[in-house]
């Protein structure tokens, strides 16, 4: 007789005495809510520079537990990543599917006087300089009006495609970009709405997740983005 | 035509479930027998003093993969407590479940015994100020200075800063868990907001007093035993886990 088993719920349907699905064959994922006691180092790296930059997880809010606040601090050039804890970086996108979904809320919108670039998804970069192979989100309030701006590069020659979003403050929001069998095409979203599709300086050498990072320019203030979680997916061609 | 298995398809990105889920789950089939360093770390970073946590695994071949709580001590209190963060106002609802093996009490030597287990930041003792769970002691003189309803007795227990004889929702006597694998499950529910216990499927006790429902940061999994530092000599007691659950619903 088949049983639902209590400790898990009703989404897998297991049956006594037989062998459960293996999940790994066809997909690998990787998934961090942020709810631990510290960041992960086995999974994430994380780099600061400038006084009062800092990585660390906070309580959360009602429908978003375990926060993990990216602040860049106090030093005009102060910033802050995490980044795949990989030894080198190891995403290669063709010739699978893929996706990755990053919650994040902005503290607070880049301006004039206290001037940063976030940046998430994808990304080979350091914690300085922009993305040599990656697909990623990035605002400031010079670039395209303050809009998200939706990036891809391919051996430091980048596309950047204006969303038409405007950033917005203390928001949480869903960004997500999804590239189709043998990444010839990526489409990125807020919130499921589709914003734009990129199909030039799509990377193919390896890449690396990068969940949430900010980089100040200008000013005195430390400037946070707080990710609510983190999720990368991709499915093989083969199955293994 | 596509290869599928289990819900999942070759070539299509399984489908994300993290947005409106948050889960933990161990089994307790990793890492080094006997030597709380070799816990999974930093997931499960603990709280653990002598006696360490090792795994185990039962001779009933049912429950493979345990973690233990034995303790042989001449005094003092106890704790082994996991610590991922968890608040649970953040969550509309949170089912929690574990599956426990008590050895029961041993008062050897005059000293009293306390068992916690359930969701909580309690450091230390067995009066919990913000924790939800399961709760018995030996007696109610001299464990922890605290009077439960009754001795020798498993309580659903629900308290939000102070310890008070309105935190108790229900209780079977420790004999009925002892000596054979126990579920435990809890329930909780933000909307009313209530906490629902339960004993192997069968509801003990309902607390529906948010005032008796922590809203302070807990970890959801805490174990602690507690010997009390009246008495002489090294009673044993041993609690037992093969597995902890936690599923948490978001609307995110």
């Amino acid at each position: 007789m088949p049983l639902i088993n209590p400790s898990i719920g009703i989404e897998l349907l297991q049956f006594q005495g037989a062998m459960p699905a293996w999940f790994s064959a066809f997909n690998e994922s990787v998934f961090d809510d942020f709810t631990g006691a510290q960041v992960f180092t086995n999974r994430w790296t994380s780099t600061t520079s400038g006084a009062g930059s800092a990585i660390a997880i906070t309580t959360g809010v009602a429908e978003h537990p375990g926060l993990c606040e990216i602040r860049a601090g106090t030093a005009a050039a102060g910033a802050a990543q995490i980044i795949g804890a990989f030894p080198a970086s190891a995403l290669i996108l063709p010739p699978g599917r893929w996706e990755f979904r990053v919650m994040a809320n902005l503290a607070q919108l880049s301006t004039v006087a206290d001037r940063f670039i976030c940046r998430m998804g994808l990304s080979d970069a350091a914690v300085t300089g922009d993305v040599t192979d990656g697909v990623y989100f990035e605002y400031s309030d010079n670039i395209n009006g303050g809009n998200w701006t939706l990036c891809a590069a391919a051996a430091a020659v980048r596309t950047k495609m204006n969303s038409g979003a405007p950033a917005v403050a203390g928001s949480y929001n869903e960004f997500s970009a999804r590239g189709n069998v043998g990444s010839s095409e990526i489409s990125y979203y807020i919130d499921d709405v589709l914003l734009g599709s990129v199909t030039a300086t799509i990377p193919t050498a390896a890449t690396n997740m990068i969940p949430g990072q900010m980089l100040k320019s200008a000013g005195a203030i430390t400037r946070s983005l707080f990710l609510d979680y983190w999720w990368y997916a991709y499915s093989f061609t083969t199955g293994r | 035509m596509p290869i599928s298995v289990a819900g999942q398809t070759l070539g299509v990105v399984p489908a994300f479930s993290g947005r409106t889920t948050v889960r933990y789950f161990e089994d307790f089939v990793a890492g080094n027998p006997n030597n709380a360093a070799n816990f999974p770390p930093q997931e499960w970073s603990g709280n653990v003093a002598t006696p360490v946590w090792f795994f185990d695994d039962p001779a009933d071949g049912q429950h493979i993969g345990a973690i233990a709580q034995d303790m042989s001590l001449s005094g003092g209190a106890n704790v082994g407590q996991l610590t991922p963060i968890v608040q649970l106002n953040c969550y509309s609802r949170v089912e929690w479940e574990t599956e426990f093996l008590f050895s029961g009490f041993d008062t050897t030597g005059g000293r009293n015994q306390a068992i916690l287990i359930g969701m909580g930041n309690e450091g230390d003792g067995c009066a919990p100020l913000n924790f939800i769970g399961f709760v018995a002691a030996s007696s109610s003189v001299g464990t922890c200075g605290v009077a439960y309803p009754s001795n020798n007795t498993l309580h659903a227990y629900g308290a939000q800063g102070a310890f008070a004889a309105a935190n108790f929702f229900g209780s079977v006597p420790i004999g009925d868990v002892t000596g054979v694998w126990t579920k435990l499950r809890m329930i909780y529910e933000r909307s009313f907001p209530r906490v629902q216990y339960y004993i192997d499927g069968v509801l003990l006790g309902t607390n529906s007093d948010a005032a008796r429902i922590p809203d302070a940061v807990t970890t959801p999994f805490m174990f602690n035993n507690g010997v009390s530092r009246s008495g002489v000599g090294a009673p044993t007691m041993s609690l037992r886990f093969d597995y902890v659950s936690f599923v948490g619903t978001v609307s995110r």
